[in-house]
Parts: C-alpha cells; sequence; structure tokens
C-alpha cells in the first residue's frame, strides 16, 4: 500500500510538472499571436491610458516568463481571468466548469461505445480469423479510421435523423435535465466520434488477442483442460487487456480532438465549441482556459489509464 | 528399476498399457499435400512405468507429446490408427469428451515453466480453478496444500499469493507439477521439464520426479535429448530419429548395447562430451528438411553403415530377441 | 529487414498493393485531373446553382455554381500538398530528434522525451486549434501546425527503435571502424528503422488530411477562396438538406485518399519484423 502511495504521489507530480510546462507553453504560444488582448477587451478605439492601465492590471506590461508566472499563479487560486468577447466579462473558469459536464458526457459516452463496439468486433474478427466474419470487420474497420468525423457527423444526421428519424439532428439536452433525453440528443455526437476510435481500438484488439492466442500459457492452460471459454477470457482476452487499456488511454487525446468539431456540428455546448467560439472571437483567455482544460483532461486520463493498468497487471511494479 | 516385457497380449489386465499410441502421423497442412513431421510413432506405456523419448532437437518429440493431447497448433494435421486410453480409443472422442480426460487423465508439463502460467493470475487462481475443475470446490486450499507437499514446497499459503513473475523457474516448475497432479492423472507427459532450469534446481526436478514415480500410480513420458536424465529415470526409451521411432526397448538394455547406427552414434556422441575426447565422434551431416525427406531410411544419408538396400525403402520397426527383453530396432541391419 | 526487402515482399502483399495503387491512383487524379477540368475551381456561374450529380457535374455544383468534382480536385492539391508538407517536416525534425537522443542518452534524451511528451499531452486538434489562433490561418502556418502534432510520434518511435538498433554487432562494428556518428545514423540505422517509420508516416497523413480539413471545415484553417476539402464541406453543410451530394461527395473523396495511405501503412507494418513492431509501438 505504502509502494502504491509513493507510486501515485510520483504519477501525480509528474502530471503537475506537465500540466506547468503545458500551461507555460499556451501562455507563450498565444503570447505569440498578433493582436493585442487590451484592444480586443477595450475595443480600438481605446484611449492609450485605458489601454495602459488594462494592459498593467492583467500584467501584460511584463517580460513573458513574468506573465507566465502570473498565469500559473491565477490558474493555482482556480482563476483562468475573464472572458472578452464570447460572454464579456464572465470568468472564464465558470464558463467552462458550465460546459465541462456536456463535453465528459459526450466523451465518456463514445468512449463507452467506442470500447464496446472494438471488445465485440475484436474478438469476432479473432474467433473467426480467415474467414467471412474477419474479412467483413477488418475491412469495416480500415474503413473506418478513413473517415473524417466531421463527415461522418452529416452521414449520420443523414441516416438516422433526417432518413429514419431516429434521433434529433441538432441540439443538446444536459444530464441534469433530463436522462433519457441527454442520451437521445448525444447519440449523433458520441456515435461520430466513436466510429473511428471503435475502428482503431477493434484492429488493436484484434492483432493483441491473435498475439495472445498462440502464447505459451494459453497451450498450458489448454492442457490443464480448461475449456476454450474459460481460455479466451481469463487466458486471452485478460492478458490482452492489459495492452489494449493503454491504447484507449493513448487514443483519449484523439477522441477530445473529434469533440472540437463534432460540438460544433450538432450544438453541443461543450468546452470544444466554447474554444473554436474564443478563436473566432480572439477571446485570448478563453482560448488559453480551453486549451488547459483539454491539457489537463488527458493529463488526469492518462493518470487513470496508468492506475487501472498497474491493477490489471501483476508484473507492474508501482 | 526393472525392465518390463513389452505389451502382449497374454499379460494381466494390470499391466495393460494405459497409454497406446499406434502409428501417430503429424504434418504440416500444405497447399500442395502435407509435410509430415512424424510418422508411424508406436507408443505403450503403463501405470508406474516410465517411458523415455529421447532425440535431439527437431526430431519431432515434442510433436509427439502434443499431439497425443490434441495440443498441436491447427496447422498440424494429426492422424493415428489409434490412441487408447485405459483400453478406450480417445482419438475419436469428441472435442467436448476429449476435454473432460485432458488435465484430469491426461496431463501435460512443459519444457518453460515461467510460460506455463497465465501471467495475469495469481498461483493460487490457477490452483482454485483447476481443482474446481477437478470437482474439489470449498475447501480448495486445504487440497492445495496437500498438492504442494508432495512437490515438496511446505509454504503453501504464500505461494498461493504470489504471482508467476515472483517465482523462479523451479518453483514454478513445482508448482505445475502440483497443478498437474491435481487432477490425479494416468498418464503425464513430461516435455524436457528440465531444460530451462540451471544444474541443482534441475536434478532437484528430475529427483522430485523420480519420488513421484514411485509414489504415484501414474505413468510417465518422459520426453528429453538429455541421455543421462533418460537413464536415471526412465524404464523404456524410445529414441527418436526425424519424426520416427528408431529404436525401442529397456532402458538399461539399450544402454548397455545400443543397436541402431543412430542410436550409437548419439551415444557415442554423449559419452566422447564426457569424457572430453579431443575428437568427438559425431554423426556427420544433419537432420532431413522438412520438405526433402528421402524415400528409404531416414538416416541413411548420415549412416557410416549405409548400403544400397537402405534407399529403396523406409525399414520397419522389427523385433529383436536378446534375452535382456523385447526390443525393437527400425534398421535393415536387424531385420 | 531494410526498406529494400520489404519492397520486394510489398510486391506480393496484396493489402499494401492496393493501398499503393489506390494512393497513385489519388495522386494522378489530383495531379492531372485539374488540366483535364473543363471548369474553373473558382468562378461562379449562377445559371447551375446545386444541380444534382449528373453526367457534366458529376459531384453536381454547389451553391455558385460550381463544379463540386474540380473544386474537390483543386482542393485536394492543396490540402494534400499541405498535409504531405507538414508530415514531411515534422517526420524530419522527430526522425532528427529521436535519433539523436537516442544516440547521445542520458539528460539530453530525457530532456527531449520529456518536450515530446508535454507536446503529446495536448490533443493535436486542440494544439491545431491553439497554433492557428496564435499563428493565424493560412497554409503555411497549418503546414507548422501538423509538423508540431506529429513530430513527438516521430520522435518517439524513431527513438525506440535508434536505442534498440544501437546495440547490435553492425552498428558497434561500424563505431569501431572509426566512422562518424551521422554517417551511422544515416546509413546504418536509418535503413534499418525506415519501414516502420513508412508505417508512421503514412498514418500521420491519414490524421493529417483530417486535421486539416477540420480546422477548414470550422473555417479557422484555409481561407477562401482557395479551395480545400475541408471548405467545400464547410460550403456544403450550409445547404447540405437541399444538395448533400456537395459534403457527401467531398467526404467521399478525402476517405478515398485515406483509404489509401491507411492501406499502405497496414500493408506495410504486415511485413516488418514483429519485434521491431513492438519496439515501434505502430
Amino acid at each position: 500500500m505504502r509502494r502504491f502511495l509513493f507510486y501515485l504521489g510520483g504519477r501525480l507530480l509528474g502530471a503537475a510538472i506537465t500540466l506547468i510546462a503545458g500551461v507555460s507553453v499556451i501562455v507563450l504560444v498565444l503570447k505569440l499571436a498578433p493582436g493585442d488582448p487590451a484592444l480586443t477587451a477595450l475595443g480600438e478605439e481605446a484611449t492609450p491610458q485605458a489601454v495602459a492601465a488594462y494592459r498593467a492590471q492583467y500584467h501584460l506590461d511584463r517580460p513573458i516568463w513574468t506573465q507566465t508566472l502570473y498565469a500559473l499563479g491565477d490558474l493555482a487560486r482556480g482563476n483562468l481571468g475573464k472572458s472578452l468577447t464570447v460572454a464579456r466579462d464572465l470568468p472564464v473558469a465558470s464558463l467552462i466548469l458550465d460546459r465541462l459536464p456536456n463535453t465528459a458526457f459526450v466523451g465518456l459516452y463514445a468512449l463507452a461505445l467506442a470500447i464496446a463496439i472494438s471488445l465485440v468486433v475484436g474478438t469476432i474478427a479473432t474467433l473467426r480469423r480467415g474467414r467471412l466474419e474477419d474479412t467483413v470487420v477488418t475491412s469495416a474497420a480500415v474503413l473506418g479510421i478513413s473517415m473524417p468525423d466531421f463527415w461522418l457527423s452529416y452521414l449520420l444526421i443523414l441516416a438516422l435523423a433526417l432518413g429514419l428519424g431516429l434521433f434529433p439532428s441538432y441540439g443538446f439536452v444536459p444530464l441534469g435535465d433530463s436522462i433519457p433525453q441527454a442520451f437521445l440528443y448525444g447519440s449523433l455526437p458520441a456515435m461520430a466520434i466513436a466510429a473511428p476510435m471503435a475502428a482503431s481500438f477493434s484492429r488493436f484488439l484484434r492483432a493483441t488477442l491473435l498475439e495472445t492466442v498462440g502464447q505459451d500459457y494459453v497451450v498450458a492452460g489448454r492442457a490443464l483442460g480448461f475449456s476454450e471459454p474459460f481460455l479466451f477470457v481469463h487466458f486471452v482476452l485478460r492478458n490482452a487487456l492489459i495492452p489494449y487499456v493503454t491504447k484507449v488511454g493513448m487514443q483519449v487525446s484523439y477522441l477530445l480532438g473529434g469533440v472540437v468539431v463534432v460540438e460544433r456540428i450538432f450544438g453541443v455546448p461543450g468546452v470544444g465549441s466554447l474554444m473554436v467560439d474564443g478563436c473566432f472571437g480572439r477571446d485570448y483567455p478563453l482560448v488559453q482556459g480551453c486549451a488547459l482544460t483539454f491539457v489537463g483532461l488527458v493529463l488526469a486520463t492518462n493518470l487513470f489509464i496508468d492506475l487501472v493498468c498497474a491493477r490489471l497487471d501483476p508484473r507492474r511494479a508501482y | 528399476m526393472s525392465a518390463e516385457p513389452k505389451a502382449a497380449l497374454d499379460k494381466p489386465v494390470l499391466d495393460k498399457p494405459v497409454l497406446e499410441v499406434r502409428k501417430l502421423r503429424v504434418a504440416l497442412r500444405q497447399g500442395g499435400g502435407d509435410l509430415p513431421i512424424v510418422e508411424g510413432v508406436d507408443l505403450a506405456v503403463r501405470r508406474g512405468e516410465v517411458l523415455g523419448i529421447l532425440g535431439e532437437s527437431g526430431s519431432g518429440k515434442t510433436v509427439t507429446g502434443s499431439a497425443v493431447l490434441r495440443l498441436t497448433p491447427a496447422s498440424m494435421r494429426v492422424s493415428a490408427e489409434g490412441i487408447f486410453f485405459d483400453g478406450t480409443r480417445i482419438d475419436t472422442l469428441d472435442d467436448a469428451a476429449f476435454r473432460d480426460l485432458r488435465g484430469k487423465r491426461l496431463a501435460m508439463i512443459f519444457q518453460n515453466p515461467t510460460a506455463s502460467f497465465n501471467p495475469a493470475k495469481s498461483i493460487g487462481w490457477h490452483f482454485r480453478w483447476m481443482l474446481k475443475r477437478c470437482g474439489i470446490g470449498g475447501p480448495w486450499r486445504e487440497r492445495a496444500r496437500e498438492l504442494f507437499a508432495k512437490v515438496g514446497i511446505s509454504e503453501s499459503q504464500a505461494m498461493l499469493r504470489l504471482y508467476p513473475h515472483q517465482l523462479s523457474g523451479g518453483m514454478l516448475q513445482r508448482a505445475l507439477i502440483a497443478l498437474v497432479l491435481a487432477g490425479e492423472p494416468a498418464v503425464i507427459i513430461a516435455d524436457e521439464p528440465t531444460t530451462n532450469l540451471d544444474n541443482i534446481v534441475e536434478r532437484q526436478v528430475i529427483a522430485l520426479f523420480d519420488t513421484l514415480r514411485r509414489t504415484t500410480s501414474a505413468a510417465f513420458i518422459f520426453i528429453t535429448h538429455d541421455i543421462g536424465i533418460a537413464a536415471t529415470l526412465c524404464d523404456r526409451i524410445a529414441v527418436m530419429y526425424a519424426g520416427e521411432i528408431v529404436e525401442e526397448g529397456p532402458a538399461a538394455a539399450l544402454f548397455s548395447a545400443p543397436k541402431h547406427p543412430y542410436t550409437k552414434g548419439l551415444f557415442a556422441t554423449a559419452t566422447a562430451l564426457e569424457r572430453r575426447d579431443a575428437v568427438l565422434s559425431e554423426i556427420p551431416g544433419e537432420l532431413p528438411a522438412l520438405g526433402a525427406r528421402p524415400a528409404g531410411c531416414l538416416f541413411e544419408p548420415r549412416c557410416t553403415l549405409a548400403r544400397a538396400q537402405c534407399r529403396r525403402a523406409r525399414p520397419a520397426m522389427s523385433s529383436l530377441v536378446d534375452g535382456s527383453g523385447q526390443r525393437s530396432v527400425r534398421c535393415v541391419l536387424y531385420a | 529487414m531494410n526498406l529494400h526487402d520489404i519492397w520486394r515482399r510489398a510486391r506480393r502483399n496484396s493489402t499494401a498493393l492496393l493501398g499503393l495503387g489506390l494512393w497513385l491512383a489519388v495522386v494522378a487524379i489530383v495531379v492531372f485531373g485539374p488540366l483535364v477540368s473543363p471548369y474553373d475551381p473558382t468562378k461562379m456561374n449562377f445559371l447551375s446553382v446545386l444541380k444534382p450529380p449528373s453526367l457534366a457535374h458529376p459531384f453536381g455544383t454547389d451553391s455558385y455554381g460550381r463544379d463540386v468534382l474540380t473544386r474537390v480536385l483543386y482542393g485536394a492539391q492543396v490540402s494534400l500538398s499541405v498535409c504531405i508538407a507538414g508530415v514531411a517536416a515534422g517526420a524530419v525534425g522527430g526522425i532528427g530528434f529521436g535519433m539523436v537522443s537516442a544516440y547521445l542518452g542520458r539528460g539530453y534524451d530525457m530532456t527531449l522525451m520529456r518536450i515530446a511528451d508535454l507536446l503529446s499531452a495536448f490533443p493535436s486538434f486542440v494544439l491545431a486549434l491553439l497554433l492557428m489562433f496564435a499563428l493565424g490561418p493560412g497554409a503555411l502556418n497549418i503546414m507548422a501546425a501538423i509538423a508540431l502534432c506529429y513530430l513527438p510520434s516521430f520522435a518517439r518511435t524513431s527513438r525506440n527503435m535508434t536505442m534498440a538498433v544501437k546495440g547490435e554487432p553492425f552498428v558497434e562494428a561500424a563505431q569501431l571502424m572509426g566512422q562518424r556518428t551521422s554517417r551511422i545514423l544515416i546509413m546504418e540505422i536509418l535503413p534499418i528503422i525506415a519501414a516502420a517509420l513508412v508505417v508512421q508516416a503514412s498514418t500521420a497523413a491519414a490524421f493529417a488530411v483530417i486535421l486539416e480539413s477540420g480546422l477548414s471545415f470550422l473555417g479557422l484553417g484555409i481561407q477562401p477562396p482557395t479551395p480545400t476539402l475541408g471548405g467545400i464541406m464547410s460550403d456544403g453543410k450550409d445547404y447540405f438538406q437541399r444538395a448533400p451530394w456537395v459534403l457527401t461527395f467531398t467526404g467521399l473523396s478525402i476517405c478515398i485518399a485515406l483509404l489509401g495511405l491507411n492501406l499502405i501503412g497496414d500493408g506495410i507494418r504486415d511485413l516488418m519484423d514483429p519485434k521491431l513492431r513492438k519496439v515501434a509501438d505502430i
């Protein structure tokens, strides 16, 4: 247990360092951006005095590394600054917090779909290796990773919303308002994000399962007389799960990228669409806060996946 | 160790072989026709007896062992005139019925103990499920303790908590033997169970097999390339070359007077190595390649005593009566 | 196994061949198509607005009466060159960093790999969006964003593979013969790890196309009137219900191009030595 706590502490420290470095990168990148946040905030006709006062208030007159330190200090206090244009003068932190549950819901829904599909599909492809089912599934998977998610979104709208009328084509209901409605509205966005991931997970799971099926310990288990379903679940799938979960963790970053476009298409009020709004409105603090949120989400998932893997794999020392 | 005579029809029931393999053939499936790996292998082993299958790597001894338990990969085709267990034919059983025998009545121990356990599960997990499979549900820890005692492990509770990667090869091999004994198998096929262990541990495991042979009623098939181990452990020896048994007989007689030119060469090489002779009396040449097996005697290309007759047809096993019990040799010199 | 061996075997690998054929066809059509097309990609023609697909307009026309196929061909020229240039820049940079990092080891390696870790903590689309926001839209900036997005993965793969290969006897022999480090890296190690890098480049190029068209689709990428695949689809989404062909056919074209890239990647991956494949983590 103590070793586990040490391990956890080390991982948390690592994530914190990466987060701090990430903030620095984001702040630095935004300092390089053309335009002046002061002018964006105050308007082009602002008096030089007002601009100077604004710059002094937000430390914009300091060297870049001092600004970075201020930004880190603000972050530590949970202060991400105030929105300039998208939601004038509202704190960025509360804007993001309002929308984070929606992004999390759509993202997790998509992840769950992708995992469920890939487990079924990967298993079928492995058990029916070289037969028709395998060929169909692997071909579909290559096709799946070759489809841009935003294009798929419109295909889904065309087929399932406009064609069959199963789901609404636009809009969103937060989970807190109505659970069935949230799932109804969340389904198409989740499917659009999930499809390429499901394809990529399935391909990976199939490759890993096929590798595991031939391991000596599976033959040894067979020699002990365990049944084939038992061997598949406890020997093959169980051991393939370790690299699979690692892969899923790595893909979360890709998933969050997909969230940005898909949220926009389906009108999901999430962090992704907020960031796009921020980009259009040249809302520096908002873009900074959103980017930071995404980095934080990636780091948190990586940490979580790491802990899951440590649980799954007895060979991994903490 | 007494040398027992070969299976004969007039012997009492108890002396009937518990496992008998007739004309086993294993071939690699290929587009243009199968490539034989093992051909015409006859084996018979009785309760309490240790049959050694001796041969160099590539001689087909492991494939033979796996084929009996239906553990060969799908790329291989196995056929036989019959595999009999306790008098019943088992090679024609369906998979479900066969699986019931495997692990319980027929067991196999592998060369690499570290790869014989599920790395994601503890030793205890393996025992719990194995014992459950053998019908022991509730007091499985107690039964596991007894099994561990049989293989000389007293710390059974600690063992059960450990994971395979936390144990040494020797301990794992003992644990695997204990696991295999759970089903009280009538036949245990051990495929080079000590090859991957270091010297001292190897001797301990050999000693363990020697004890087990005396304390259990199981029949052992001990697959090895080590002549020394075969000599200390086995009652009967079958020498394999290129997928065929070339000589078979009681261990003592076979070792004192090998007949087949290959066996002679093999023993000569071993003694030369032991005496550290300057000149190694090696068998010239190599095993025939899979697709290029001679039509005649498989050993003929390497045999110093080969004649024209050897190239014509594959020699059959022929009995040899020399007073030490029945022996058979696959060579025209003794036909 | 080096790239030459892979090529010899690839000629018998149907997946790689199919991918290569598809990809070559896509490149040929994209390069030569615009020369053949009778239409102008930007000139508006209000007499033939939103015409469904026909022989004259296989992909139909858009809301300005422009031939969608012609626009797709021109757009693909822009998009593919931006993506290929971006991935190439990322690959060259990443491979350079990775190999040097592995060869020098220790503190240098640590620092570079932490930087790579940091970059990969950003979802690639978010990093690209951030860079577009900072640098402003434009082909060159998208290239830079793509290069930066894929640099870490190239760096990590080439580093891990160089680490695995550098202890091999032939590398040590070259060192003993007194060859310069740069020569050893390029002449001895690079050919060994090239296959993995080709696999990675093909998948990276596929993702880059999605990235670029995604940015342009949002309106944050290359700006009109320059036709890009994402831009055409962005237009198409506005009248998606009335004229679904604009968006559908453009997306389908992207899909085919990416399919070619992914099949090439799959084919070469299958041909690689499983041990190296594991090291490469691809």
